[in-house]
């Protein structure tokens, strides 16, 4: 967990690409909300593999947000079962629903149709504002963050060795 | 900068290969702690699965020594199958559908013998249930103890004098507006003096009538139209006093109503948990409780034929549009059963079990003959034509079965078995998902039965009266619906439980009974006054006639 979040701080602190960790992020919270074993978060995974997704933030963000989508299941079934049940788009799900894919996809549960709606929704929404805030992190915060006492003494710490290795 | 990193790519693949071939080494097991967990859990004792074999190519299941335990001799098996072979559908499987051409279930036993005790540990809800049933001990009430039963019950007499203490007034009130006295006197007597006036003066002159035509004209119109309110008086008049003396019988019910209910409360009553635990044994009375519970809920909550069906389930509600793939989620075309040992030989033919039962398109059927001891076929043949809609016919024919070590009831003071005796039954009928149609008759020729030692009072009364019997008989009539079934259970064996038990339980209900009434009529009250409410009806009706008579001979007079 420490290398984790040492991994975290680094990845904050680099240089590394905006996009990279706010992807992560979005990521994140798709995996997040819908239920892990379903066949698009296969596709999540491959995706956060095969690109430079930074994979600590992914990783330590994903919890946060798989306690947010149990705490929101209820909205997601209501969300999902309204989407399904919609009479312009039954045509739709009834054509997707049988296909492979479709059979596959879980879509027609309410909880995860609505889970990654919102799920979908809510990575869209956040990709811009967790670049804003990476970038005002590091453009205002990293080194007044240095300044501070406790940042000092964790340099001090075996925390600080792990992140610096 | 590069955006793809290739060793993702790499990773991912490793991994899901990684999966795959876990899967596949530990699917055996899933799918035997799967069969154990959930048989255990239906079962109420331990379901063993020796091993699972999984084949890939062509996807095959073979399930070795399946062994189901007795729930009530945990040393016991209730039933055993050698093996149990099937083939899965891939094409089907492509679709998440269960597919099976052919299931063979070969070698099935019953009642073969346990190594190891198949008692759950933690034991089952049920038994403790049933545990409970069967130390029901009859009621010794003390007067303190019925007065204060009365006391705390909400009795169902004093609602509906309250009920009816409401109506009446209410009535009175409306009555009273109805028949002002004054007013009606005043307009009676306006029309009294306007006739006398008027006969006056068409005494005095011929002519007058002419001349008062108009006045004569609106004279009767005024008759007329208090007798109209007074014929819709009277029909008012018969409709709350059907309404009251409807009530008042309600009233005059309720201490029996009550009396029923505080005497089910005391364990007296009856009801198809009293009737299981005495003929089936209170050992099956939470499966009946559960079977009737099952029903209830046996439907999807589909609005309309034209709605999508949608069903709850873990991932919240799973909506379940129009399937093109034309076959059920899970489907066996065919099944095989067959099993024998020294004493009996079994073999079961089955079609078109699936599902949801009414996408597979063709009716289920399944035939199984046992012979041994006996014969016995059963035949069940079932068709959903539609979620709605299911008809499944039932014969079954157990023919001159010999009965050997069989339990027939527990009590406190042991087992009761049947030693011998030549078992007939029959069990035939119909099933829809609205009604329920069934016959069931067993009878037990020459009984000989052992029961416990030590017995006393009716118990001993029982046990010499069972083995004095040619047969014994029960026959079962189930019709209503599958939520609400009227159970109607006709019995040799109630008889002779009446003859032995009876005078004591009797006695006791009548002591209690007699306690009950009285303790129940000091808390409602006396309910003859309830002779006398009625009597203002009497009264307004005689009133409204004699109003009527007098417009009438006005009318004439006219």
């Amino acid at each position: 967990m420490l290398t984790i979040l040492a991994k975290l701080l680094k990845a904050l602190n680099s240089e590394q690409s905006v996009n990279q960790l706010a992807f992560a992020i979005s990521l994140s919270v798709i995996l997040g909300f819908t239920p892990l074993m379903s066949l698009h978060n296969v596709v999540i995974v491959l995706i956060a593999l095969w690109f430079r997704v930074n994979l600590s933030l992914l990783l330590v963000s994903y919890p946060l947000f798989a306690l947010m989508g149990f705490l929101l299941s209820p909205l997601f079934e209501s969300v999902g079962l309204a989407i399904l049940q919609t009479p312009s788009l039954t045509a739709v799900w009834q054509s997707f629903f049988n296909t492979l894919l479709g059979r596959w996809s879980d879509f027609y549960y309410s909880g995860v149709m609505g889970s990654f709606v919102i799920g979908i929704i809510t990575a869209i929404i956040l990709f811009p504002i967790v670049k804003l805030m990476i970038r005002g992190y590091r453009g205002k915060w990293m080194t007044k963050f240095d300044q501070f006492k406790i940042t000092k003494m964790l340099k001090a710490s075996k925390f600080w060795q792990i992140y610096s290795s | 900068m590069k955006i793809f990193r290739l060793w993702g790519v790499v990773v991912f693949f490793v991994l899901s290969a990684l999966l795959a071939a876990s899967w596949y080494f530990l699917a055996p097991n899933i799918i035997k702690n799967g069969i154990e967990e959930v048989g255990s859990e239906a079962l109420g004792a331990k379901v063993d699965v020796e091993k699972v074999e999984v084949a890939l190519f062509p996807l095959t299941i073979n399930i070795n020594r399946l062994q189901a335990t007795d729930p009530e001799q945990p040393m016991t098996n209730l039933f055993e199958a050698e093996q149990i072979n099937f083939g899965l559908d891939s094409n089907a499987l492509l679709w998440k559908k269960i597919l099976i051409e052919e299931l063979t279930v070969s070698g099935i036993q019953l009642g073969t013998k346990r190594t190891s005790s198949g008692e759950l540990a933690s034991g089952r809800k049920t038994e403790a249930l049933a545990e409970q049933v069967t130390s029901i001990e009859l009621p010794e009430l003390t007067e303190a103890d019925i007065k204060s039963m009365v006391a705390k019950a909400d009795l169902i007499t004093v609602k509906r004098l309250q009920t009816l203490d409401k109506s009446q007034k209410k009535i009175q009130q409306e009555w009273k507006k109805d028949l002002d006295k004054e007013a009606y006197q005043k307009r009676i007597s306006t029309i009294e003096t306007e006739f006398n006036r008027l006969s006056k003066r068409a005494k005095e002159n011929k002519l007058n009538l002419v001349k008062d035509r108009k006045n004569w004209k609106k004279l009767k119109k005024n008759i007329d139209k208090e007798r109209k309110v007074i014929s819709e008086l009277k029909t008012k008049i018969d409709t709350d006093k059907k309404e009251l003396q409807k009530q008042i019988s309600n009233v005059r019910k309720g201490p029996k109503d009550d009396l029923k209910a505080i005497m089910a409360k005391t364990g007296l009553g009856n009801g198809i948990a009293g009737l299981s635990d005495k003929f089936l044994g209170p050992q099956f009375t939470p499966w009946v409780e559960k079977a009737i519970a099952m029903t209830e809920g046996m439907s999807s909550n589909t609005g309309g034929k034209e709605e999508t069906p949608v069903y709850s389930t873990s991932k919240g509600k799973y909506v379940q549009f129009k399937d093109k793939q034309i076959f059920p989620d899970v489907l066996v075309k065919k099944i095989n059963l067959s099993g024998k040992n020294s004493e009996w030989k079994l073999s079961g033919l089955g079609n078109n079990i699936g599902y949801f039962p009414w996408l597979v398109g063709k009716p289920a059927d399944l035939n199984i003959n046992l012979t041994g001891k006996g014969n016995a076929t059963v035949t069940l043949k079932s068709n959903w034509s539609s979620p709605e809609k299911m008809l499944t016919d039932i014969d079954a024919l157990v023919s001159d079965w010999s009965i050997a070590h069989m339990n027939l009831m527990q009590t406190d003071q042991g087992n009761w078995t049947i030693n011998s005796g030549k078992l007939d039954s029959t069990l035939k009928g119909q099933l829809t998902l609205e009604k329920v149609d069934l016959e069931l008759s067993l009878k037990l020729n020459k009984p000989n039965i052992t029961s416990p030692e030590n017995l006393s009072g009716w118990q001993k009364t029982l046990a010499g009266l069972l083995n004095q019997q040619k047969q014994l008989a029960i026959d079962v009539i189930a019709t209503g619906s599958l939520s609400d079934p009227d159970i109607k259970i006709k019995s040799s064996l109630e008889k002779l439980f009446t003859a032995a038990i009876g005078e004591k339980v009797k006695q006791q209900a009548e002591k209690l009974k007699g306690k009950f009434a009285s303790a129940i009529s000091d808390k409602v009250g006396d309910l003859s006054v309830l002779d006398g409410i009625t009597g203002d009806f009497d009264q307004w009706s005689e009133q409204l006639k004699g109003n009527d008579e007098l417009l009438k001979k006005l009318k004439s007079g006219i």
